[in-house]
């Protein structure tokens, strides 16, 4: 499939570039940010708590999202920051589909889903520690985990998840202490 | 594997811990922590527990997809942002309830307003007009210049002098064009600068955006973001830039034409050019390869020129059977046909389409275009 041509004679384009000519209808362009930033999302979404089967779709939303909204990036944040925003909206809105609220539906009357039960095989691979955390953090509240996620995880400052949540930087301090100590509890516990 | 974690804590700088990890502390704070570390077992704790949990937070499990996953979803994604780009107005079917929900109780509060107040203009509830494009130029003080709209195409007589122009973005059936005295250059939503001397276009640099540079005599050029002409090589010494500029406008004006004339210009070296332009269109003896061909259908149809792409789309195919892109140029040609009014003739394309690939790509684009 080809869409309008990326032009510029540039080998490796900037971030910023990409999406400047995104917002162009550049779709050259937005696959070029979809080979740098797939890995990240999927990453991101896992660790949020999407579905394995689900994450597709949500990236693609992602991405969708940004060919609207690429006319409106401000280019003195990092892509990165930027697209981990959108994302957090995009997994924000997942989790409370309808389909979503099904699932608690089941988990509140007692049926055991696929991701509660380890397999041997998985007992094995996975470290117990890792495993627990897991679970701790799948149990935190959504805010808590973004913070946790984005900064401990995925490494972005203070300042870039605090842009990419909408948040004040305070706030992002505030929930990541809060995460943290609820995670440093279950794997005190458990231990 | 068991991790035991301290979360007591009896030393009041055990706070500092978290602080020191994410930067928090200023440069003399996080030395002074770093001592007190080594001596105090609380915070040599606190800091082991929080280093503890990010080690084991990095042996979660990570979501990866193989890269012939990766190919079919960055396939998928490009095919629907492709359909958004295409019919961006169209809202999402998910929300086609809410929308339609909100637009009846739009309709029913105009209903009421129109009731309660009825309104003195009476084209208030026309149907929006796409109109001449916006956009804004600041001049030298010597620019010699003038406009002249019609419907929705914007053109710029430009006589000499230098001109930075701010163009918003372009809808489907605008243009914005300028004439220069050899030649001219057509934009689609950019900022850029044009230079004319002489009778000549000395300069044009584009900042954002794209323009297709088109003078005669030589084959026209697409220029990107960035992109200078002429390039570094051929750019003339020096010439004339303005110390600040004159005149400022916003236009979406009427049909008629203006024209500004400053006094005296003033002399300024010209920033150093960068990058050149790729070319569009060859020379009609020779046949251009595949990429500019296929460069050049494109450009004409993303510039609006969709005769033109048609008839680039056809000579790319007839000169290049055995392109992979040969299956884009056909639907593109349908599309091009069906922008330009000619129902009858993009359906017996996109028919031709749907034969030649009948699991195409744009499969489903080309059957819509049947209906």
């Amino acid at each position: 499939m080809t869409a309008l041509p990326l032009v510029s004679a540039q080998s490796a384009p900037r971030d910023g570039d990409l999406v400047a000519a995104v917002g162009r209808d550049d779709l050259e362009a937005l696959g070029k940010l979809f080979e740098r930033y797939e890995p990240l999302l999927r990453r991101y979404f896992g660790r949020l708590g999407v579905a394995p089967g689900d994450v597709d779709d949500v990236i693609q939303a992602v991405f969708l999202e940004v060919m609207r909204a690429a006319e409106r990036y401000d280019s003195q944040y990092s892509v990165k920051s930027w697209l981990c925003g959108i994302a957090t909206i995009m997994a924000r809105r997942h989790h409370r589909s309808l389909a979503r609220w099904t699932a608690r539906m089941a988990a509140w009357a007692g049926v055991e889903t696929k991701d509660a039960i380890a397999t041997p095989y998985e007992i094995v691979e996975h470290d117990q520690a890792a495993r627990i955390l897991e679970r701790a953090l799948a149990g935190l509240s959504e805010k808590k985990r973004e913070v946790f996620v984005l900064v401990t995880l995925e490494g972005l400052s203070g300042e870039e998840a605090a842009r990419a949540l909408g948040v004040p930087l305070k706030t992002v301090w505030t929930r990541l202490h809060y995460a943290r100590r609820e995670l440093r509890a279950a794997l005190e516990q458990s231990s | 594997m068991t991790t035991r974690l301290d979360l007591g804590s009896a030393c009041s700088r055990a706070w500092q811990a978290e602080a020191a990890l994410d930067g928090r502390l200023s440069r003399a704070d996080a030395e002074s922590f770093q001592r007190h570390v080594a001596t105090c077992e609380h915070c040599t704790r606190e800091v082991r527990s929080l280093d503890t949990l990010r080690a084991v937070g990095e042996r979660l499990t990570v979501l990866t997809s193989t890269p012939l996953e990766q190919r079919r979803l960055r396939q998928s994604v490009l095919r629907a942002a492709n359909e958004l780009a295409l019919h961006p107005r169209r809202a999402p079917r998910k929300h086609a309830i809410a929308f339609g929900a909100f637009a009846l109780a739009a309709a029913a509060a105009v209903l009421a307003l129109l009731v309660l107040w009825p309104p003195s203009a009476p084209d208030s509830s026309a149907p929006v007009v796409v109109g001449v494009p916006t956009y804004q130029i600041q001049t030298s003080q010597d620019a010699v210049w003038s406009s002249r709209n019609h419907a929705t195409t914007a053109r710029l007589l430009l006589q000499g002098g230098w001109f930075e122009l701010s163009v918003d973005k372009l809808r489907a059936s605008q243009r914005f064009l300028l004439e220069l005295p050899d030649g001219e250059l057509e934009v689609k939503g950019t900022r850029f600068i044009v230079e004319v001397r002489d009778a000549k276009t000395a300069r044009v640099r584009v900042h954002e955006g794209r323009v297709a540079l088109r003078l005669r005599g030589q084959p026209p050029l697409l220029l990107g973001t960035g992109d200078s002409w002429p390039p570094l090589a051929a750019a003339p010494a020096a010439t004339t830039k303005p110390i600040a500029p004159l005149a400022s406008a916003a236009s979406n004006e009427s049909a008629e034409s203006s024209r500004v004339r400053a006094p005296v210009p003033s002399a300024a070296p010209t920033p150093p050019a960068r990058g050149t332009g790729s070319v569009i269109e060859a020379p009609t003896d020779s046949i251009p390869p595949a990429g500019d061909a296929f460069a050049q259908a494109m450009s004409a149809f993303s510039a609006g020129d969709f005769g033109k792409a048609e008839r680039l789309f056809t000579a790319f195919e007839r000169a290049h059977p055995a392109d992979a892109r040969v299956e884009d140029a056909t639907f593109l040609r349908a599309v091009a046909r069906a922008r330009r009014g000619d129902v009858t003739a993009a359906q017996a394309i996109a028919r031709d389409y749907l034969r030649r690939y009948p699991n195409g790509l744009r499969r489903a684009e080309a059957e819509r275009l049947l209906r």
